[in-house]
């Protein structure tokens, strides 16, 4: 058996200056559905995930890391991520596809933010984000573990990056030995 | 006020669970994705070390 894994590991190279968003990574039209509308995405869902959907392609599951980039649009995440999970499901022909992510780590949230907004709105925004995440649950053989309690202050790539491996892994072992 | 601003780093075979690459310099772990490596050794240590885990770090 081989079970191939695919982790989309969202990397900002640091706070406001980019990191990509949920919407690059599905198709345009997959996020029609979601409010506020996205103008842009699909972009690295054509470059470096659809590639991959030209079967046979033996995938077992996905694990998912990212949100920080998102802060600030819980109310769109909360569709557009459960959307690409389904998506993906359809692109890759594999409708049970195991999906696992990582609730985003806890952080120094507390850059100035636009409009004479207090630092702590970040914060806020980033625990809506978090909540957002969890729509994801909706969906059947999606799993979850979060960072929150294992991130860093000063660095939105937390150096712990065992604690949410083992996490999902677990869960998949567990889905391995006793399907 | 303090603000701070960290480059990215190439995960260090710490973070990889103290396991180093083999590989020669530029071809081996580089930005590998850390948590997709780890969660793939993860489940074949649990499943015995006898399946083989096919990973893809996506990222960017």
């Amino acid at each position: 058996m081989v079970l191939l894994l695919a982790l989309a590991l969202l990397l900002m190279p640091s706070y406001r200056r980019g990191g990509t968003p949920v919407q690059v990574w599905m198709p345009l039209s997959a996020t029609k559905v979601c409010t506020p509308k996205a103008t842009v995405g699909g972009t690295l869902y054509n470059s470096m995930v659809a590639p991959y959907t030209v079967g046979p392609m033996a995938l077992r599951g996905a694990s998912w890391y990212q949100g920080e980039s998102n802060v600030g649009a819980a109310q769109f995440y909360a569709c557009a991520f459960p959307a690409m999970i389904s998506s993906w499901r359809e692109l890759f022909k594999v409708p049970d596809l195991w999906f696992g992510f990582v609730q985003i780590a806890s952080f120094g949230y507390s850059h100035p933010m636009p409009g004479n907004k207090p630092e702590t709105h970040h914060s806020q925004m980033a625990g809506d984000l978090r909540q957002s995440q969890l729509a994801a649950l909706a969906l059947p053989n999606v799993g979850l573990t979060t960072a929150v309690h294992t991130g860093d202050w000063s660095n939105i790539h937390p150096p712990d990056k065992e604690n949410p491996s083992k996490a999902l892994a677990d869960q998949v072992t567990l889905l391995l030995l006793f399907p | 006020m303090l603000l701070l601003f960290l480059t990215m780093e190439s995960a260090s075979a710490a973070a990889l669970g103290g396991v180093t690459s083999t590989a020669p310099k530029g071809a081996g772990w580089n930005t590998f994705s850390a948590v997709c490596w780890l969660t793939g050794k993860y489940i074949h240590d649990a499943l015995g070390g006898t399946v083989p885990i096919g990973l893809i770090s996506n990222n960017w």
